[in-house]
Parts: structure tokens; sequence; C-alpha cells
């Protein structure tokens, strides 16, 4: 019975897995400063872009990329290159400095967004004009890639002469993240000491072994609690924790539905095992029993903290996306 | 001994329960100012397309003559921005300016007569702006119906529908392009 529950959850969960790892409209960058999908650049180009970029980034903070698309799609390209901005998380996340070069090929366009914290020294006019100085003069004589080459490097040039006023950024935004996280620690830790009581009632409670010696299993009860270590139901719950932490869905149905499957392994109390209970005791005998209460408490714990977690958190948990730091813009920017 | 273990089973639960209202109430509220913050958001950027349009009259007006139809109707549009009262007045305002606007850009781009207007930096410099500002409304409307999503899915699913309901908190409508107001769209701006 109690298998068929696990498979049962294991199947469901795994579908959650599969089923969270949808393929994005928006890609997925490859490298922090240039990403060029369409292979417009030459790679001597794609080197001296990277060099600039990543001395601005170490110099003033504010993080540049260029992409290149073969079209934007339904999307503007002003929309594109915004949502790329905010979906990327590009720019520091306590400063939304952050600003990408969109370059899509179709529809010949060639638009930049800006990070809010960057609209100060770079407004909308003023991007327009520096394209129109530097990026539209070479694309009219058909040196695209020239002028996108000439406008990114005026651009770092006003990026690196207002550094002051990029570096000093504005309060943190991760307060209310470590808030929601600390709620959510909070209703799992509640929900696994329920469990947990639950579970050590003896309804739970799986084999019965009579007059042992709790030797056997360790000197006291609480030896065989220590002793206790499914490695691979700890993997799986440290997965989903991950999961949740970063707020990862993908990750953290993989760590539950990993536990459940955990489940499925047969068991048995043995020295590594589970926690040996007193049970009772006739004229006769002693009788132990062997309880599984706390694996199905930590994976109940496990499933409770996923879904506590897939409803609190949402997909924005603000670490960045691992190449960037987090931040976002608002629309701002301006193209030719 | 059974009867203890019940007593702390059911202390543990009653605590389980408090919290749980207690956070969600606190989660319904969170979700409901989200909504109206980023509905302020869109609201900041129509009052920047306000700001600019003095500006774009003034260059129009003083470089060539323009069909003084559209300079008449962002000239409105800003009025009735400046004096809408509810929610609904200033976003049907907001989509008017930004319709004037655009036709505004429309005219002058697609005519053969305003050259010297066409070149005119300053007029360049605000046409960047208010399709800036014309892409902010998008995204800032973005957020807006995303934020109120969060909000209706929250207090939709079950069981915090229960809770919703017993806190008195109802669905909100999801944004619709304003009724009546039509949208132009200019190549660099499209309002959905």
């Amino acid at each position: 019975m109690k298998m068929r529950f696990n498979l049962f959850v294991f199947l469901i969960m795994f579908l959650f897995f599969v089923s969270s790892i949808s393929a994005h409209q928006i890609p997925n960058y490859t490298d922090k400063y240039v990403n060029d999908f369409v292979g417009i650049l030459s790679s001597e180009q794609v080197s001296d872009l990277r060099i600039l970029f990543e001395s601005v980034d170490k110099d003033t903070t504010a993080e540049v990329v260029f992409v290149s698309v073969e079209s934007a799609g339904e999307h503007t390209p002003q929309q594109y290159a915004t949502e790329i901005l905010n979906e990327w998380k590009v720019g520091k996340s306590d400063k939304d400095n952050g600003l990408v070069m969109l370059y899509s090929k179709q529809e010949k366009k060639f638009w930049i967004a800006t990070g809010y914290g960057l609209e100060g020294i770079l407004p909308d006019s003023k991007i327009g004009r520096l394209l129109d100085e530097n990026y539209v003069p070479l694309r009219d004589r058909e040196n695209v890639i020239e002028g996108i080459v000439a406008f990114a490097n005026e651009i770092a040039k006003v990026i690196e002469d207002n550094k002051d006023e990029i570096i000093s950024g504005k309060a943190g935004k991760n307060d209310n993240f470590f808030f929601v996280f600390f709620l959510v620690l909070l209703s799992i830790i509640g929900i696994g000491i329920i469990l947990y009581k639950i579970a050590s009632i003896k309804k739970l409670n799986s084999k019965i072994y009579k007059d042992i010696t709790i030797s056997q299993y360790g000197n006291t009860t609480k030896d065989s609690n220590k002793k206790y270590q499914n490695f691979f139901s700890s993997l799986a719950f440290i997965i989903m924790l991950i999961g949740i932490f970063i707020g990862n869905l993908t990750m953290m149905f993989l760590g539950i539905s990993l536990i459940f499957l955990s489940n499925l392994i047969p068991k048995k109390c043995s020295k590594d095992g589970e926690r040996l209970k007193f049970w009772k005791e006739d004229s006769k005998h002693k009788y132990y029993r062997c309880s599984r209460g706390h694996i199905l408490s930590i994976s109940l714990v496990a499933a409770a903290g996923g879904l506590a977690g897939s409803g609190f958190g949402g997909s924005s948990s603000g670490f960045g996306g691992g190449g960037f730091g987090g931040g976002g813009g608002g629309g701002g920017g301006a193209g030719r | 001994m059974k009867a203890k273990t019940g007593w702390i089973i059911a202390g543990i639960v009653l605590l389980v329960l408090v919290f749980y209202v207690w956070s969600g109430y606190n989660n319904f509220i969170t979700l409901d100012q989200n909504v109206n913050g980023k509905w302020s958001e869109v609201e900041n950027q129509y009052q920047r397309q306000a700001d600019l349009i003095p500006n774009l009259v003034s260059v129009v007006g003083s470089s060539v003559k323009v069909e003084t139809n559209f300079v008449k109707e962002v000239t409105e549009a800003r009025t009735k921005w400046l004096n809408a009262k509810s929610q609904l007045e200033r976003d049907t305002a907001g989509v008017q300016m930004n319709n004037g606007i655009s036709a505004l850009f429309n005219a002058v781009a697609t005519s053969e007569n305003y050259p010297t207007l066409q070149a005119n930096k300053q007029y360049i410099a605000l046409t960047d702006e208010l399709s800036g500002t014309q892409n902010r409304i998008t995204t800032a409307r973005g957020s807006y119906i995303q934020a109120i999503q969060s909000y209706n899915v929250a207090i939709k699913r079950f069981p915090s529908n229960i809770l919703a309901g017993m806190f008195g908190f109802s669905a909100k409508e999801y944004y619709s392009s304003s009724n009546g107001a039509t949208t132009t769209s200019l190549g660099s701006g499209v309002l959905p």
C-alpha cells in the first residue's frame, strides 16, 4: 500500500519536473558580454567587445551585453530588448545598471534597452543622439557591424565618464526575498514537526523486533538516529531545498520526486537504518519496533515545502541568472 | 497518555492554522498592494508623456505649420489627463495621449512637407523620449497585468480561496484596452 502511494506520488512529481523544463521564448544567454546568436560579428570583434564590456563592468559595475537575434518575432525590437534585460536580469540587483544592445537581423533594427539605474546618465534622447552620431552613418553605408562597434565604444565611454553616478546604488531589493524565504522555512519546520509527531505514533511503525539488544543498533535509540543517513533521500532533500532557495521550480520538483523515489527503495531496520523504538513489554518479552516515521515525515515535509515554495515564491527570486547581477529595467532606451 | 498526546497534536495543529491564516492574509495584502504599486508606475509614465507634450507642441509649432488637428488632439488629451479623476478616466486619457502622439509622429514622418522638422535635433530628441515612454508604458502595463494575475491566482487557488473569501478579497478585473480609445501603431511603440 505504501509502495503504491510512493510510486504514485513519485510519478506525479516527476511529471511536474518534466513539464517545468519548458522552452523559453527568450534564448538563454551563453556569455555575460556578447551573445552573437546569428554570428554577425567576427571572432576578433567578439573578443574586442568582450574586453570592452568587461572593463566597463569592472570599472563601473554596469553590465552591458550585446545580443544578436534572427528576428524579434512578434515583439517589437524595443520590447524584445526590454524583455531580455528583465529576463536575464542584466545589471547589479541593487543598482539596475544594465544595458542591452540588441540587433535583430530580419528587421535590421538596433535597439538599446537601459536599466533604471542608467536612465539618469543615458536618457532615451541621448541614446538616440549617440546612435545618430555613431551607428547610423556607418549603417547607411552598409557597415552595420562597424556601426555597432563604434556605438559600443561610445556608450562605454559615456558610462565610464559618469561612473560616480552609477556606483552609488539604491537600497537593497532583496529584503522581501529573504523574508519570504524565512517564512517558507518556518512553515516547513512547523509542518515537519507535526508530521514527525504524527508519524511516530505507533500506527506508522513497521517491523517488530522481539528481545533484541539495543546495543546491536547503537547504545540508545538516539545513537541509531545519529547513524541514520539515507544518503539518497538526504541528497534529494538538499536538491529540493536548493531548488526552493534559488526559485527554480524544476529543481524543486526534481528533489521532491526523488524523495518519494527513495521511499520505494525497500528498507529494513538496520545498523545504519532507522530509529528503533521500544514498544511494549509483557511478562515474557520486550518488543521493539523500527520506525520509518522520519523518512515519511521528511518526504512529506519536502512535498509540503515544495508546495509552499511554489505558493510563496514565484519565478523571480533575486539572485540573478547566474551570470548577471539581478537587475532590471522599465523600458527605457532608443533604437534605429 | 493518549489524551495528552491528543492535546499536543491539537495544539500544534491549531498553531499551524493560525500561522497559515496569518501568512495567508499577509500574502494577499502584499499582492494587493503590488497591484496598486504597478498601476502607479503606469500612471507615472502617463505623467511623463503629459510633461513632454508642451515641449513637443512648441517644437512642432515653431518649425513648420503642421495640420492643426494633430496638435489639437494631443493638447486636448493632455488636458483630459490632468483633469481625470477615476482610474478608468486616467487610463483612457493616457491612451488618448499616446495615440495622439503616435498620430503626430506618423504624420510628420510619412509626409514630405516637413524636412526641416524631421531633421530638427530637438524634434528627434523628443521622438526618442516619447517612444521610450511608450515602451515604458507597455512594460509597466505588462507588469500591472502580471500583478493582477498573481493576485487573482492567489485568491482563487484552493484552499486559499476560502481564506480570501473570509477576508473579503475579491478578484480584480484584468486590464483591458481602454473602452472607446483605439490604438494606432508607429513602428516603435505599439500599445496592446
